[in-house]
């Protein structure tokens, strides 16, 4: 025996233009019912397609008494043909989506004989175009007893229904169906169950309340602009009380270029982190329950790049970000990479020999922020005897030490920057400071340069 | 008469002497220059003791000429200020370069003395300033030396003083000296400041003075560095010591510091017309500013420089990568480092900062007297992460029940090859292609130490 399966579809679509809560208040259901012949099988001492009847009719009266302004209407499919049909395109939008429409309904339904096959992709497909706007708030109830069996993939229809940018976010109750039955739904909705006529009921009036009474959010993430364009961001909602991760997302915009819609539960308050490069963030937010919440978060954003050209050496090569405020790392970057950050002023250090610093260095949102770092050269140097010596960079007149010799090193490879350098040395043999010499070295990039000293 | 020309020819030989061994020990031939500024004002003609000051004046030229002249690193040459134009005329830039910079010109310097006769007034400062040209644009590739000798201070308005200091601050001036010609102790301020001054009083003192402005011009001055361990011990060593003159910040001279064959720090030369900056290039390096240094002597410079070492070691040997380490003191970098090579620095305490994934500080590593102080970490594991398409999203930890990035995933990349410490840890990822935020997905991972492991996105 089969169960019943009730897939609640929220397709939501909001106003694009006007950001506000008030916008799109319209509320639109459409009941998608199986009429396969299935349906007529009994079920707990009657049959399912009775149960769905009574039960759909009776939830539209109810919702329509409680608020005459939500608009219904009923999508049946595998009612028109027989099985031994096989018709695939078996879909009809019995009662258009209206308001008082609970009459038609029940007029339309007592004239079907549930007989054929189960094209819920074709029926989902052809759901987009009953409604008669994108704007407020659209809902599909699917009622099913079985998956597809018209080989169309309800997944590939719930994407098509985006892509015709109705926004996609279902529930799915389902009655004790096979787990593997079950999975079939998990692309287009939350799953609920119901093995009898009592847990349909108790299923069909979750879904309603939540179709009635959604609250959506949408977070913006604002670029040096305002505008609300940067993406691909992860962000991670904290439970406020609680401090524990409620959800982690990775920020992106829908298929209309929009900040996509987000069903957060509106009980309890979020902290909220944007993982950029520092993170920022915003705590003790509210949602709104029955609305559409926007969130706007200044996230600008600006590039860093630390290029070195063709790379010949194989090492890890990296810079180090800071905080100018406080010093703390705020990133290691490798070479040759692009990082984005906050826009904001940095200390950068990069570790080549000699380490450059950059201080207080502005990353500019909205643009590439670019330091190029020549290529090293290699600084070769052997010893013709045992001895001590550092490299050094006169820098305004001073001599910095850049380099020192290892212990008990005879030949060494050093990778140096461009650039002309001192080397001092002195003998461990004829150990007398007035045997302190010095030889200048210039150091040309990708070149290897000899010194014996 | 003659026993003050054997005295001369004694002290001769002595300068030739010292002034080679300056040259020696000062690594490169330098060659010193020395320009005589001397005053021919109206005044210089007055009576003083018993000739004439000008006299003075051409006895003291003369005597410090001759006897550097045979020296083949020393040039010389002569400035006269006041004797082109006479008083009235109040001509105050009657400043002329009589001889130009040579060696062996003592003969000419000593024929134009001759025939110049005071006239004119005193442009100090202006002359001064004429010396810039005088040394030329190299003037540091040389020992530079101002010999100003005058009988009274600038009578032009301008200031002598300032002049005098910038050219010492821009190192075109090595060292400046002043010998006065029977001053009034109560104008010897006003000279000073010009340079090191000595005073004739009377023509008696003349042969004194020469001998005093040689001596303090060519004495080389010895110099012993003990560089402290912890225990004030002057045991550290092994490192080299660059001498600025303090004046104009022109470095001057390297020496490594030595520990000689016998047991103690090698005494260096140094020249004496200078007081010096000492840099130790410890890490970091050490300052010591305004050493001043007393000539004939061995001078003593005690620096605390107390070093021990500090290695970051990767626990287990097999593993090879190189991490980038910094180190920080009092939250400057003084240098950074790769793991598992040993680092000499001054003692104190240090944050250490290991560019692992994620990176690892650890404050106030303290590094003690010749100790070394390792600072472990265990082996990273490698996580290969392969991405069947395009993802968005980063590598995180929970630190303090946060979710911290560690990693940004690479966009443009599928796979990806990390050296990452052990641990546990979450990707949060999205196919780029998938424009729903719902697509989000999450895997957790753990790494051990040593081990591979692959992450399929």
């Amino acid at each position: 025996m089969r169960n019943i399966i009730v897939v609640c579809l929220l397709f939501l679509g909001f106003s694009l233009s006007a950001q506000t809560t008030s916008a799109g208040s319209a509320k639109r259901i459409l009941i998608l019912l199986d009429g396969s012949g299935s349906m007529l099988d009994p079920w707990k001492g009657t049959n399912k397609w009775e149960v769905a009847k009574k039960l759909v009719v009776k939830t539209i009266d109810s919702i329509q008494k409680e608020d005459p302004e939500v608009e219904i209407g009923i999508r049946v499919f595998g009612h028109q043909s027989p099985r031994a049909a096989h018709d695939c395109k078996d879909s009809k939008l019995e009662v258009s989506i209206s308001k008082n429409s609970g009459y038609n309904v029940k007029n339309a339904l007592n004239n079907i004989v549930p007989k054929g096959y189960t094209p819920i992709a074709y029926s989902l497909f052809l759901s987009a175009g009953d409604f008669i706007s994108t704007e407020g708030t659209n809902s599909i109830i699917l009622i099913t007893d079985g998956i597809e069996n018209c080989e169309g993939d309800p997944c590939a229809s719930s994407q098509a229904l985006r892509d015709k940018k109705i926004t996609l976010k279902p529930f799915v109750i389902g009655l004790g169906l096979a787990e593997t039955d079950k999975k079939q739904f998990d692309c287009i909705g939350s799953y609920y169950d119901a093995g009898d006529e009592k847990s349909f009921s108790n299923a069909m009036s979750i879904v309603v309340s939540q179709a009635l009474n959604i609250t959506t959010t949408q977070i913006n993430l604002l670029d040096a602009f305002g505008l609300p364009v940067e993406k691909n961001i992860e962000i991670t909602l904290y439970d406020h009380a609680t401090g524990e991760v409620r959800y982690n997302y990775v920020h992106t915009p829908d298929s209309r270029n929009q900040p996509d819609t987000l069903f957060l539960n509106p009980i309890g308050k979020y902290d909220i982190v944007v993982h950029t490069f520092p993170i920022v963030t915003l705590n003790d937010i509210e949602l709104t329950p029955g609305k559409h919440n926007i969130i706007g978060i200044d996230v600008p954003l600006g590039n860093l790049i630390i290029s070195e050209g063709q790379s010949t050496t194989f090492s890890p090569k990296q810079c180090v970000v800071r905080d100018n405020k406080t010093g703390e790392i705020v990133y290691a970057q490798n070479f040759n990479t692009k990082e984005r950050y906050i826009a904001g002023v940095y200390d950068i250090d990069i570790l080549t020999v000699p380490r450059l610093h950059y201080e207080d260095f502005v990353i500019k949102g909205g643009v590439d922020n670019k330091i190029d770092i020549p290529l090293p050269g290699t600084l070769n140097i052997s010893t013709t005897e045992n001895k001590v010596y550092s490299i050094y960079l006169v820098k305004e007149g001073r001599l910095e030490k850049v380099y020192e010799s290892s212990l008990n090193a005879s030949n060494e490879m050093v990778q140096l920057l461009p650039g002309d350098y001192k080397i001092f040395s002195r003998s461990n043999i004829k150990k007398y400071s007035a045997n302190t010499k010095d030889i200048a070295v210039s150091i040309k990039s990708a070149k290897t340069t000899i010194i014996k000293i | 008469m003659s026993k003050q020309h054997t005295y001369r020819n004694l002290f001769l030989l002595l300068v030739i002497c010292i002034g080679a061994h300056v040259n020696l020990f000062a690594q490169t031939t330098q060659v010193t220059r020395i320009l005589f500024v001397v005053d021919a004002s109206r005044s210089m003609s007055q009576t003083w003791d018993r000739s004439a000051k000008m006299v003075a004046a051409r006895n003291v030229v003369n005597g410090i000429a001759d006897s550097l002249n045979d020296n083949p690193n020393i040039q010389m040459a002569m400035r006269v200020y006041g004797h082109q134009s006479p008083q009235p005329l109040n001509d105050c830039e009657d400043s002329k370069l009589e001889i130009g910079f040579r060696t062996k010109n003592a003969l000419s310097i000593k024929n134009r003395l001759d025939d110049i006769r005071p006239n004119g007034v005193t442009p100090i400062a202006y002359s001064m300033e004429q010396t810039l040209t005088d040394f030329g644009p190299d003037a540091k590739n040389y020992r530079n030396i101002l010999i100003l000798v005058s009988d009274g201070f600038e009578s032009c308005g301008k200031n002598p003083c300032e002049v005098v200091q910038r050219l010492r601050n821009l190192g075109v001036i090595t060292k400046s000296y002043v010998i006065g010609i029977g001053i009034d102790a109560t104008e010897f301020t006003q000279f000073s400041c010009m340079g090191e001054f000595m005073n004739i009083e009377s023509e008696q003192k003349t042969e004194q003075v020469i001998d005093a402005t040689i001596a303090k011009i060519f004495n080389s001055v010895y110099v012993k560095v003990d560089l402290l361990d912890t225990y004030n011990q002057p045991k550290e060593t092994d490192v080299l010591m660059t001498f600025y003159d303090a004046t104009s910040d022109v470095q001057k001279f390297n020496y490594y510091h030595t520990i000689n064959p016998k047991g103690n720090p090698d005494t260096i030369t140094l020249d004496p017309a200078l007081n010096y900056d000492m840099q130790v290039h410890t890490t970091p390096e050490l300052m010591k500013k305004d050493i001043e240094l007393t000539p004939g002597k061995i001078n003593t410079i005690t620096q605390p420089a107390p070093q021990g070492y500090l290695v970051v070691d990767v626990r287990n040997e097999k593993f090879v990568a190189t991490l980038n380490c910094i180190i920080k003191k009092d939250n400057k970098i003084v240098t950074w480092e790769q793991t598992n090579k040993t680092r000499k620095l001054l003692t104190g305490n240090y944050d250490v900062e290991i560019l692992t994934l994620p990176i690892i500080t650890v404050k106030n590593v303290k590094v003690e007297q010749d100790k070394t102080t390792t600072l472990e970490i265990a082996a990273p594991g490698f996580a290969t992460i392969s991405k069947t398409e395009a993802v968005s999203g980063g590598i995180y930890e929970y630190r303090e029940n946060k979710l911290v990035e560690i990693y940004e995933l690479n966009e443009a990349s599928l796979k990806e090859t990390l050296t990452i410490q052990p641990g546990k840890y979450k990707i949060i990822y999205r196919y780029l292609s998938k424009k729903d935020m719902d697509a989000t997905k999450e895997i957790d991972f753990e790494i051990t130490s040593g081990a591979s492991f692959t992450i399929r996105l």
